[in-house]
């Protein structure tokens, strides 16, 4: 399965790629402090949109960090149209590699961008490669999948490897404290905006294979995705929740 | 949620414009819906594609992605302007343009095929 082709097939639709709104997002930076003159970092920023919507609601500049060339080119193409998009410069680079050698910035911002450091051995050893990634007094907005209730084996061995990286709500804001940052908000996903992720993810899925019945890679795509919609309907709906927290570092 | 594992670019941190010997002028992202009748609103096809617009003294190319390939990109040209049909010889520029669809695409087809 190429994982690029699902993700962008999958998340064709979505505002973000993420299940997280747009309100829920701005409810968070609205504590962080954010203001134009701040070096703000997008890691593993997809297609942009969340960069974009940086721009536009703070007026910062934003380096958008992804890996994936064809992911920049994207955004780029989507920065050109956009009214904030010339506040976007364009970096390509493995997480190691940026967590390595780039400048500290004031906002980190790694929303659903999974495991960017592959030998870190916790989510507390990933928030500290971030958090020295801060200037003083900066602050990192990192989102990701939570247990909202303890998960069955079949649930997580269905999400893959990352199954296996999730922990609960409290253990996030933990690691963030073990890593010596100083949780400063959190914010969780509501039902609706999970709702929202999953079915856009599906349904594009499913037109995309409705589109192309003779395709086997576009039914094996379809497959995949009944397979996920099945567990998330299941289970997934109960026990997984998305969390949005605000760390700072130093200074507060 | 699916992670990106591919395109990997090796070591160091690139600046967009930097790593790629040449840059496209411009890169459109378009989305183009063909439904079967407006009653029924019924889609049948969708197109999601990037546009990659390729200028140089003397030559014009365009490549067209469709992102639910991302393997694959099409090159057309170089053409002598962005308004001509007609081929121009242009090996270096159509070199630079190989080489930054070939960092991104695992195949690039070509359309017209190059002369020679």
């Amino acid at each position: 399965m190429d994982h690029l082709k699902l993700s962008l097939v999958a998340h064709a639709t979505h505002h973000f790629s993420s299940p997280v709104s747009p309100d829920t997002l701005d409810r968070v930076l609205a504590l962080s402090g954010i203001e134009r003159g701040w070096r703000v970092v997008d890691l593993g920023c997809g297609p942009g949109s969340m960069a974009l919507h940086l721009a536009e609601r703070y007026g910062t500049e934003v380096e958008a960090v992804d890996r994936s060339a064809i992911m920049l080119d994207l955004a780029r193409a989507r920065a050109a149209e956009h009214p904030a998009g010339k506040r976007l410069t364009f970096r390509q680079a493995e997480s190691t590699d940026w967590l390595r050698d780039a400048e500290p910035c004031d906002l980190l911002v790694v929303v659903g961008a999974g495991l960017l450091v592959p030998d870190a051995p916790d989510t507390a050893a990933q928030l500290a490669a971030l958090a020295a990634k801060l200037e003083p007094g900066g602050r990192l907005l990192w989102g990701e999948t939570f247990w909202k209730a303890e998960p069955s084996a079949m649930l997580k061995a269905g999400l893959g490897p990352t199954g296996a990286l999730y922990a609960s709500h409290a253990d996030y804001v933990a690691a963030g404290e073990a890593a010596g940052l100083t949780p400063l908000y959190a914010a969780v996903s509501s039902e609706q905006d999970w709702d929202e992720y999953a079915w856009r993810y599906s349904t594009a899925v499913e037109t995309y294979a409705a589109e192309r019945p003779d395709d086997a890679e576009a039914q094996a795509m379809r497959a995949r995705i009944q397979g996920w919609r099945r567990l998330y309907l299941a289970e997934g709906r109960r026990v997984m929740g998305f969390g949005l927290y605000l760390f700072g570092k130093g200074t507060l | 949620m699916i992670r990106i594992v591919s395109s990997s670019v090796g070591r160091g941190i690139f600046d967009a414009e930097e790593a790629d010997p040449i840059q496209p002028v411009s890169i459109k992202h378009a989305v183009e819906e063909l439904w079967a009748d407006e009653r029924s609103k019924t889609l049948t096809q969708r197109y999601n594609y990037l546009d990659y617009h390729f200028e140089q003294d003397g030559g014009y190319c365009r490549a067209r992605a469709y992102l639910d390939d991302p393997r694959t990109v099409t090159l057309f040209g170089p053409f002598q302007s962005r308004g001509s049909l007609e081929p121009a010889h242009a090996p270096e520029f159509e070199e630079q343009v190989l080489v930054y669809l070939n960092r991104r695409y695992e195949k690039v087809k070509r359309l017209p095929a190059p002369a020679g």
